[in-house]
């Protein structure tokens, strides 16, 4: 059995993918939980990852993929991983990483500071020390840089993954999975200096299979819906719209409806006909899973989630007996949990465990006694 | 027509619910993910109604149509006596197993517990009954809630009665099924038991015992047939017309076959059962993979029922045919009782349920010794489905044998036969057919003389010595021909200890040698220096001077029995060579095992004389010999003579006495404490390991054959021997593995060199 695990940290993202064979996957990092505020919700995800690899008795995870450079996508990594550009993130309890994954811009972008800039240079050491590392896409910049390090882009191939072209390392037959690539696809980052960072972030469908039935999962970083416009263009063009199949699709930007069309709509939003399309292409009980705060009841905060979008996606869900599901209300609003979805040879199945009283007391540190 | 039923009762405020469960469970509804409540009602100012609504985790490829909400009324019991019944309200709810059985198929029950109501009480809470409902609508999506062995039916509460069905009608081959069962009834139990019809069991029996039985086979189904409890014959007759069995057609056949079938008055008289192989299959693609049995009783005699379903008048309390059936008799007024069936036993049965392989039921088992420990074993083995068997003993039973044999004590069996009181109690109380054939022989002194005996031996697959009689054990395994694996089983005087002695499949260890190895065993390991001590007091039975017997107690004849039972069952599987020995403790009761593997014989023929040892006692004469080089070195063989058989069982070696002399062309063997360790040795063992022989060790670069020296050595010690009338033995180990053996009887020497 494989597992997808999604994290209730609000309007950030992370996710966990456990495969069968044990090795373990994480799309993006962001522990954006307030331990003094008694209120939060939002879960430690320190704390859930390290039992997640206690359990398994390990230090490391086989690939993080940073899918593009926004805090509430990388947020405290660097206090949590073992980077080995240098001595300062290594002490023995941090967790390492077999392979980084990284959009091509993570390597380019200049105008960086913080965190951004210390998982640049972890990146980039990695990147010239040509092991741990797969980039993605292959601007005519990356060769600059590569060059001006004194490194040919020949020497640094076999670590860079083009837009339609499989992960190398994950096979349906050996591992249960794979991965196609859909962005970064190099013109987007051809446009002057600047670069977009939502367009050129990492955008993967991956391939589960179990016992010979497979399932599809679509990791869309927070694509918008220009982007889904060129991706299912470019993907219609090549004759592989297999590839954008989903029976589980992560939902873009928390829920903006900014992923679905530049009109918000009254109280549904109105995908582009590209990303309609996309929304169709989705299989039988296909899941939407919202990485977000719960769905508000009006129009109050400009920020996403939008209810708008929202009710788009639910709309999607009751027309494939699917379901959407937002991380922040999963399995309700007072108390979310890690939503988790098991994918075995009956498919994909959303885990809906009620926990017992006992197993949530000891679960966490009880209130003050005096 | 509404999407669900709906409740019966008038519909309440929850908080005008009374009912304690139901209350908490309306309680707990909101504080927990998955659950909404629907309503509650009240039935007849008793019963509480809950009706809710739980989401399901469904995966997306589903083998049971559930759907994520489903609908579901939880009905509680005023008194709580009853467990709260959980009905799917959803109208299209489909037939999936573990429903239970009810009048009406709709709303169908869900079966969600299977330990009684009152152990589930003690655990009981509104979450876990919730949970429970959960998880069996998610597994019954993925068609994995039943086992494969688990009825596709309805589950049965409570059944009417039992019933025992002959192993053949729970099997999907129908070609062994009878042509005719009766069903007896033994006293005023409401169990039943089905036979097979023969001439004697219908005349035997009084009237109103016998029940006349109808077996009808079915078309393979992938769902359940029997959706509901049918309380008469067209009830039930309209639910198997699903799998293809009309009931009345068949019914009336029957009885008209019957009418003109005389003398048929008992049958006339006797009730009719109807039993039902109904064949399953998991998936509508597959082949039948099991059968569903259900019998029904239909309280009703032959004659009544004949009349109501229109195949005769009754006159005078004769049946006048009618020339065709009147098919407006369906036989409405012939109410039918459901019976629960039972597999009978038998030893295919008793191997399933000790889950057990089935070919053991084969293994040919002859089992010389059926004492105590003999007597409990063949019961414990018998009673697992275990072996054909043949059982050798010339003993009689007697009373002081009753307090640890196995059979219960009886006037009739004082005095018979030990293997003839086991045969019939082994053939008629546990196998109920002859699987036991008997020999009241002494095994030893018939010596082969009947055919019938040694063919026994040559067609066994193992035979088990529980004699404790070592000329019976060195018999076994030197006299008879037979490929047959031998194992001995034995407790050692007291009873504490067990011991068992396992030959390898290919008899390369053979029993005699075991026994060796055993006692080489005994005198290495300090644990065991009081194994084979006598028991202090016995007890004597009768006024003969053997007529004495140990004083054990039962309980540790039953804790090895159990123990060499499943020991010998295990060597079935296995087959390697193996000694055990199993050691009560006293104080504690545990029970500590040391089981070694026996290494194969070498044997070699010296003459008229056979030498029997194994490579653990070669490759230690090897060992303390490349120790001691330059020097030579030496020592004393420990073993035993059997004088009958002319053989020296060498077996293991005493170390080099402190006052020997070891240079490295000579080599003197001194006497220091060797006579007291010889004596613990003997005490050790019962006299069964003595000195056989004396051993030394050649320098490099010499061969094993003796020296002018060993000669005369050899000569010296042959003198002594002879006078016991014993051969004298030398050993010399000398380079490249090579070893001769020395022997000297009577002025007479032979060499014989091998290479280890």
């Amino acid at each position: 059995m494989h597992k997808i695990t999604f994290f209730p940290i609000g309007n950030a993202d992370s996710y966990l993918i456990d495969l069968e064979c044990g090795r373990k996957l994480l799309f993006d990092y962001a522990n954006v939980h307030d331990p003094k505020n008694e209120d939060d919700k939002r879960i430690d995800l320190e704390a859930e990852l390290r039992k997640n690899l206690d359990e398994a008795d390990r230090n490391y995870l086989d690939a993080v993929a940073f899918t593009h450079l926004d805090k509430d996508h990388y947020h405290r990594s660097t206090e949590f991983f073992y980077l080995e550009h240098a001595k300062k993130y290594q002490d023995e309890h941090r967790i390492k990483i077999k392979e980084l994954w990284v959009p091509a811009a993570v390597i380019l972008e200049e105008a960086l500071t913080g965190e951004a800039a210390v998982l640049r240079a972890e990146a980039r050491y990695r990147l010239k020390n040509g092991s741990g590392i797969r980039v993605f896409s292959r601007p005519a910049r990356l060769q600059s840089w590569l060059e001006g390090e004194g490194i040919s882009i020949e020497d640094r191939r076999h670590l860079i993954t083009d837009a339609g072209q499989i992960i190398p390392g994950y096979g349906l037959a050996d591992d249960g999975i794979e991965f196609f690539v859909h962005s970064p696809f190099a013109i987007t980052q051809e446009d002057g200096t600047s670069i977009n960072r939502n367009e050129a972030s990492l955008v993967l469908q991956a391939t589960f299979n179990c016992e010979g039935e497979l399932t599809y999962f679509l990791l869309t970083a927070d694509t918008t819906h220009e982007i889904w416009k060129e991706i299912v263009n470019i993907t219609k063009y090549h004759n592989n719209e297999e590839r954008l199949k989903w029976h589980i699709s992560k939902i873009p930007h928390h829920c903006s409806y900014l992923s679905l069309s530049s009109e918000k709509g009254m109280d549904v939003t109105k995908p582009i006909p590209e990303v309609q399309w996309l929304l169709d292409h989705g299989q039988d009980s296909g899941l939407l899973i919202s990485p977000s705060k719960p769905i508000p009841q009006n129009d109050d905060d400009d920020q996403p989630p939008h209810r708008q979008a929202a009710n788009c996606y639910r709309a999607v869900a009751a027309g494939n007996e699917g379901e959407f599901k937002v991380t922040m209300e999963h399995p309700s609003i007072s108390r979310p949990e890690p939503l988790v979805i098991a994918i075995d040879s009956n498919g994909h199945t959303l885990i809906k465990k009620t926990v017992s009283a006992a197993s949530i007391i000891t679960s966490r540190i009880t209130p003050r006694a005096g | 027509m509404l999407e669900n039923f709906e409740a019966n009762g008038d519909t309440i405020k929850t908080e005008e619910l009374r009912v304690a469960k139901a209350v908490d469970l309306v309680a707990t509804i909101g504080k927990i993910p998955y659950v909404r409540l629907v309503e509650c009602k009240r039935v007849d100012e008793q019963s509480e109604v809950v009706v809710l609504e739980v989401e399901v985790e469904l995966p997306r490829i589903k083998v049971y149509d559930i759907r994520r909400d489903e609908r579901i009324a939880v009905c509680f019991d005023p008194t709580d006596s009853e467990q709260p019944e959980v009905l799917a309200v959803r109208r299209d709810f489909p037939e999936v197993p573990h429903l239970n059985l009810r009048l009406f198929e709709f709303p169908r029950s869900l079966c969600l517990f299977e330990e009684p109501y009152e152990e589930i009480k003690l655990r009981w809470t509104p979450t876990f009954l919730l949970n429970r409902i959960r998880e069996w609508l998610a597994l019954t999506a993925k068609g994995q809630l039943h086992q494969d062995d688990q009825p596709l039916e309805p589950l049965l509460g409570n059944p009417d009665g039992n019933i025992v069905l002959p192993d053949e009608l729970f099997q999907p081959d129908g070609t062994k099924i009878h042509a005719s069962y009766i069903a007896h009834r033994y006293g005023e139990r409401n169990t039943l038991i089905v036979k097979g019809l023969t001439a004697e069991s219908i005349n035997d029996e009084p009237n109103d015992k016998l029940s006349s039985v109808l077996v009808l086979e079915g078309e393979p189904q992938q769902h359940g047939v029997i959706s509901k409890n049918p309380r008469s014959i067209p009830a039930l007759s309209s639910l198997v017309d699903k799998a293809g069995i009309h009931l009345l057609k068949e019914l009336r056949n029957r009885c008209a076959a019957l009418a003109n079938n005389k003398p048929y008055s008992t049958v006339l008289n006797s009730y009719l059962i109807i039993v039902l192989i109904l064949p399953k299959k998991r998936r509508a693609d597959r082949q039948s993979e099991d059968t569903d049995t259900w019998v029904f009783l239909c309280p009703h005699t032959i004659l009544e029922i004949g009349e109501k379903i229109g195949v005769w008048e009754v006159r005078n309390g004769e049946p006048g045919i009618l020339l065709e059936y009147d098919i407006n008799r369906g036989g409405e007024e012939l109410n039918i009782a459901l019976f629960k069936p039972h597999r009978a036993f038998s030893q295919e049965y008793a191997s399933v349920l000790n889950g057990l392989p089935e070919p053991f039921i084969n293994t040919q088992i002859s089992l010389v010794g059926t004492g105590a420990l003999g007597s409990q074993i063949c019961v414990n083995l018998t009673k697992c489905g275990i072996g054909k068997w043949a059982l050798f003993d010339y003993d009689i039973l007697l009373p002081h044998n009753f307090a640890r044999h196995a059979l219960p004590y009886n006037d009739f069996l004082v005095g018979s036969k030990k293997v003839k009181a086991l045969e019939i109690f082994v053939n008629n109380d546990i196998s109920f057919k002859p699987i036991v054939n008997t020999f009241d022989i002494d095994v030893v002194r018939s010596h082969n003389s009947e055919d019938e005996v040694q063919k026994s031996f040559e067609n066994a697959d193992v035979i088990l010595d529980c004699s404790t009689s070592i000329a019976v054990a060195r018999y076994l395994a030197l006299d008879v021909k037979t490929n047959a694996r031998m194992i001995s089983a034995f407790l050692n005087p007291v009873g504490s200890d067990l011991v068992v002695l396992i030959e390898d499949k290919n008899r390369e260890t053979p029993l005699d040698l075991l026994e060796m190895q055993y006692y080489r065993h005994l005198i290495n390991q300090p644990e065991y220096s009081n194994h084979l001590r006598r028991p202090n007091e016995r007890v004597r039975y009768a006024i003969g001077c053997r007529d004495i017997t140990s004083r054990i107690p039962q309980n540790s004849v039953a804790i090895h029995a159990g123990i060499g039972s499943r020991v010998f069952q295990n060597s079935l599987d296995n087959p390697d060579s193996k000694i055990g020995i199993w050691q009560i403790n006293e104080q504690d009761l545990s029970v500590s095992c040391d089981l070694f593997p026996a290494p194969v014989l070498i044997a070699e023929n010296v003459g008229e004389w056979k030498i029997r040892t194994d490579e653990a006692l070669i490759n230690k004469l090897l060992g303390e010999r490349n120790e001691k080089l330059p020097s030579e070195t030496g020592g004393v063989l420990v073993g035993s003579f059997d004088t009958s058989r002319k053989i020296v069982y060498m077996i293991d070696s005493l170390s080099s006495p402190p006052d020997s002399i070891e240079w490295p062309n000579l080599y003197i063997r001194g006497f220091k404490g060797l006579s007291e360790k010889l004596q613990i040795i003997q005490q050790i063992t019962m006299n069964n390991l003595e000195y056989v022989g004396e051993w030394h060790s050649h320098p490099k670069g010499s061969d094993s054959r003796p020296s002018s020296t060993d000669w005369q050595a050899s000569e010296m010690l042959s003198g002594i021997m002879n006078q016991d009338m014993l051969p004298s033995l030398m050993v010399i180990v000398g380079d490249k593995h090579e070893l001769s053996f020395v022997l000297c009887e009577e002025d007479k020497v032979i060499v014989k060199t091998i290479f280890c």
